[in-house]
């Protein structure tokens, strides 16, 4: 044997070596861990182990005309008795990247949500059930109860007086006042939810009166949105925050709330590295109820979903915050897989605008392409997880209409014939503009934005239409979505909290989504207008709903505007995005809340 | 040579500002309207009214809708009282977020450097020293592989296999969840453990940093040894290497005094240049293991049009670059004396 060979023996030997190092650290991480041991044998995800108890509601007239609703007070329970180290350590790997505030006026992203839903307490809550929440049903938080006039402009809450901050001090109505003023002054990305705010009043420290622009029967609904968090607000007043005018110049508490907690939750953040970790702790004196069954919550940031799986799978966290369902097909019988309905939802805009395309601006030519779409298809797009079914312009969970278009391929054909294209549409034909369908790049759903739109154009080639499928940068997408430069496009919507008529409003004329079809006079990047069959109707009819104040009659009026909307919108939904969420069997009261993600009050640990 | 270290030291600004200009000209010719990219995705805003105002409200805090020049030039006279600017994506100033990305990322590249001369090197004279052989063979297709497969691809595999199914490598992240962080002193997380003496630290965020390093050291290591084999054939032919063999050294003493040493020259050259890949591929493999680095800072800015961000990251890259390769230009004089007297006359 050379020298040489020695040698490079020798190397090879430090190579394995290091390899060696590397096993020996890395091989006993999962196994130190006995609470996370996904041997661990759970009760099934659908029986909790213990059920929170909620209030009860109850709706009368008020004497005014309005509505009053009076509430038992929550009683809302922790799962078991408070447990305490990794038992009692719920750990979270999640992509992190946009969670970088938690300032309740700024921020937009999924972790700040659920800060401000653990954190801060809200003026009312959506019921909790046994196997999630019931977004019919709106309970107490920190009001006790809340009525309307007659005509929805003004809502009084009361104040529940056992309220109480972290620090101890009562929570006021001065605290609310301020709270909200600041989110509507700050003028950060969520501060369209205080539009319709005009002033609020505090009669005493128990009342507050929200005053509105215009009426709005869904604004109890509203004050669940995580951006509606009641603060402290001498404390962050102390910390650079402000609720004047100009806040949107002057506060600089956002730092400040990012790093620290000033609510009145059941948890409050204890360690916040923005980006990258987050831990909140329990607030063994909280006053809402009996402290939480996890003594703390850890985020640590795992941008790459099949590494959340491989860190589920190690032990490593309990929870891993949404994921492609397949990638987590693998986990075994020792995890499951939450499939929440999320209220977030695909929808397709065709253009009214001959201007953008002349062909797509035929309601005949949309009706035809609105037959053509198999629906049912497109909700098994992510084979094995289907997607529920949209209808009209919400989810029919929410009361939206529960039936609507279905594939008819004869019918579309005849309609496009009708409409002059008999032979179909190709962009080939000498003086046929190409029909641009645009979408954008964005994973972390299934099915994804890419795979919705080459499905429409595989169907709508069945009746010889055949687009220009374009997947676009997100950045360049909405800046054509916004000027309205779309042919047809696809986008999703996800409101602030769980509404029908608040989300199906978008898609009324006038709305936010309609004006990105053009569909109306002044809509942007309009230069003309032709009128649109149905469009006085359907205007009138949202107008309608909008406006009245009665709950059955607002549901009534909405399965009416839908129903004109199938026949005249060029707005339609096409299918809701479900998100998964793997857990192991050992966490239990993992249920998905359609605005704050998750409540980590309501998880414990089997057995426990 | 003092003077060519700083005529290069001075040039270094004047590299600096032409980088961030051609950053905003470029983020110019992007057609997006960075606010309503801002917005877009991120909210249900009911009305045109109410997003017109938010939009007013995001362009009067950044900027946005000023002209390119006016912009720049602003940017400019920030930059000179050291302000990089705020975040668009993070909300705070860009330079504590570098201040807090850029050591983690120093840390990973730095020891993927080492790694991939560690097992470069010695495999580049190995498959040299086995000229036509099978492991000389079995080199050229291993090196083909790792330099080929797409650095994503592996970074997913191998953590699924080494972390997920084997238990070898550390999760994600610097340190594991319940491992608390030394004192920051120098925002290395690997020296502050020592200088805080917290070994347990100091283990586990070697463990940590295992993974990547090794993964990244592997590509560009492989990357290396073709450099370092085909550099000591060349070597091995040469007169001076036969008058060695011819005087009856040690075969060893053969290929490490006098082949490698002259086959090593270009790799002082190649690890300037692997700076680049390197930095390329801590993207990647930041986004799969977590590493709060400067890759997936890099990484959100672009995708979220963070202009503040994205000039500041701008800035790190190209002082790097710069600094790297004088460091190489440097290493070269050394290195070779050839160069050294030739700069010297």
């Amino acid at each position: 044997m050379s020298i040489l060979r020695i040698r490079a023996g020798r190397w090879m030997a430090v190579m394995l070596a290091l390899a060696m190092f590397a096993a020996a650290c890395g091989s006993d991480d999962a196994d130190d861990e006995p609470a996370a041991d996904p041997t661990t044998t759970a009760a099934p995800q659908t029986t909790p182990s213990t059920v929170a108890e909620v209030g009860t509601t109850t709706s009368t007239a008020a004497p005014e005309g309005g509505t009053t609703t009076t509430a038992a007070p929550t009683t809302t329970a922790a799962p078991a008795g408070p447990l305490t180290g990794r038992e009692g350590t719920v750990i979270v790997g999640k992509q992190m990247s946009a969670d970088t505030s938690f300032d309740p006026a700024v921020a937009f992203a999924e972790l700040y949500v659920m800060v401000l839903g653990s954190v801060y307490n809200h003026l009312v809550q959506w019921v909790e059930t046994p196997s999630g929440y019931d977004y019919q049903t709106l309970a107490p938080e920190l009001a006790t109860e809340w009525s309307s006039n007659g005509d929805a402009t003004q809502w009084t809450f009361v104040l529940d007086p056992d309220a109480r901050f972290h620090d101890g001090s009562p929570v006021t109505s001065e605290d609310v006042r301020w709270s909200f003023m600041r989110f509507k002054n700050k003028q950060g990305p969520p501060s369209y939810q205080t539009a319709k705010i005009e002033s609020i009043d505090t009669p005493d420290s128990g009342t507050v009166v929200i005053n509105l622009n215009e009426p709005d029967a869904e604004l109890p609904g509203l004050m669940t949105a995580a951006a509606f968090a009641v603060l402290n607000s001498d404390m962050v007043a102390a910390n650079g925050g402000t609720a004047d005018e100009d806040a949107a110049e002057t506060d600089t508490a956002g730092q400040w709330l990012t790093l620290n907690s000033a609510g009145s939750g059941p948890f409050r953040i204890n360690d916040s590295d923005p980006g990258v970790r987050l831990e909140l702790t329990r607030v063994d004196d909280y006053w809402g109820g009996p402290p939480a069954a996890m003594e703390r919550i850890i985020f640590t940031n795992i941008p790459e979903a099949q590494s959340r799986i491989d860190a589920l799978s190690r032990g490593d966290i309990d929870l891993a915050w949404t994921v492609i369902p397949h990638q987590a097909a693998s986990l075994g019988e020792n995890y499951t897989i939450l499939q929440a309905n999320t209220n977030h939802w695909y929808y397709i805009a065709f253009t009214t605008d001959p201007a953008n395309n002349e062909f797509v601006a035929d309601p005949a030519v949309q009706k035809a392409l609105k037959l053509a779409i198999d629906y049912e298809g497109l909700t098994q797009l992510c084979p094995g997880f289907p997607a529920l079914r949209t209808y009209g312009l919400a989810p029919v969970r929410l009361g939206g209409i529960s039936s609507g278009y279905e594939r008819d391929l004869d019918a579309a054909k005849a309609l496009l014939a009708e409409a002059g294209y008999p032979d179909g549409y190709n962009a080939d034909t000498p003086g046929y503009k190409p029909i641009r369908l645009q979408t954008f790049q964005w994973t972390g759903f299934c099915p994804i934005f890419g795979d919705v739109v080459q499905k429409l154009a595989q169907d709508w080639k069945d009746i010889g239409v055949v687009t220009d499928v374009q997947i676009r940068d997100a950045g360049v997408f909405f800046t054509d979505f916004r000027n309205g430069d779309l042919d047809i496009n696809v986008s999703d919507w996800f409101p602030e909290f769980p509404s029908a008529i608040s989300s199906a409003s978008v898609s009324f004329p006038g709305g936010v989504v309609a004006n990105r079809a053009r569909w109306a006079p002044d809509a942007p990047g309009r230069e003309s207008w032709q009128g649109w069959p149905g469009y006085d109707e359907t205007k009138a009819a949202g107008e309608a709903t909008l406006a009245a104040v009665d709950p059955d009659e607002r549901i009534r009026l909405l399965n009416q505007t839908e129903q004109l909307s199938l026949e005249n919108s060029p707005i339609h939904l096409l299918t809701e995005i479900p998100e998964w969420y793997p857990h192991t069997n050992s966490l239990t009261g993992v249920y998905y809340h359609a605005v704050y993600r998750f409540e980590p009050y309501r998880m414990g640990r089997a057995g426990s | 040579m003092r003077w060519f270290i700083l005529r290069r030291l001075a040039l270094t600004p004047f590299v600096l500002l032409g980088m961030t200009f051609l950053t905003f000209v470029i983020s110019q010719l992007i057609p997006i309207d960075p606010a309503a990219a801002y917005l877009g995705g991120r909210g249900a805003i009911h009305t045109d009214e109410a997003e017109q105002k938010i939009i007013d409200a995001l362009n009067a805090r950044w900027g946005w809708d000023r002209p390119i020049l006016e912009r720049y030039w602003i940017y400019l006279t920030n930059l000179l009282k050291g302000d990089l600017g705020e975040a668009s994506n993070t909300l705070r100033p860009v330079g504590d977020d570098l201040v807090r990305v850029v050591p983690p990322t120093i840390e990973l590249v730095l020891a993927a450097l080492f790694a991939a001369l560690v097992i470069g090197v010695p495999v580049g004279v190995f498959a040299a020293s086995r000229r036509g052989g099978l492991w000389d063979e079995a080199f050229k297709v291993v090196s083909t592989l790792a330099i080929s497969v797409p650095v994503f691809w592996l970074a997913i595999v191998g953590f699924n296999i080494f972390y997920g199914r084997l238990g070898w490598a550390a999760g994600a992240g610097q340190l594991d969840i319940f491992t608390r962080p030394p004192p920051e002193v120098t925002r290395f997380i690997v020296v502050d453990s020592i200088i805080a003496r917290r070994w347990d630290a100091f283990w586990d965020a070697l463990h940590h940093l295992a993974f990547p390093a090794l993964l990244l050291g592997v590509v560009i290591g492989f990357y290396f040894a073709r450099v370092v084999r085909s550099e000591m054939i060349e070597a091995l032919e040469s007169d001076y290497v036969r008058t060695a063999r011819g005087k009856g050294l040690r075969k060893p003493l053969v290929l490490y005094r006098h082949g490698l040493r002259n086959a090593i020259i270009p790799v002082i050259t190649l690890s300037g240049l692997a700076f680049g890949s390197l930095l390329t591929g801590v993207i990647v493999i930041e986004h799969v293991v977590g590493w709060p680095g400067l890759g997936e800072y890099a990484f959100r800015a672009a995708t979220r049009l963070d202009l503040n961000g994205i000039a500041g990251v701008v800035i790190v890259i190209s002082f790097t670059y710069v600094m790297v390769n004088l460091l190489v230009d440097l290493l070269y004089t050394v290195a070779d004396p050839r160069v050294r007297e030739g700069r010297s006359t």
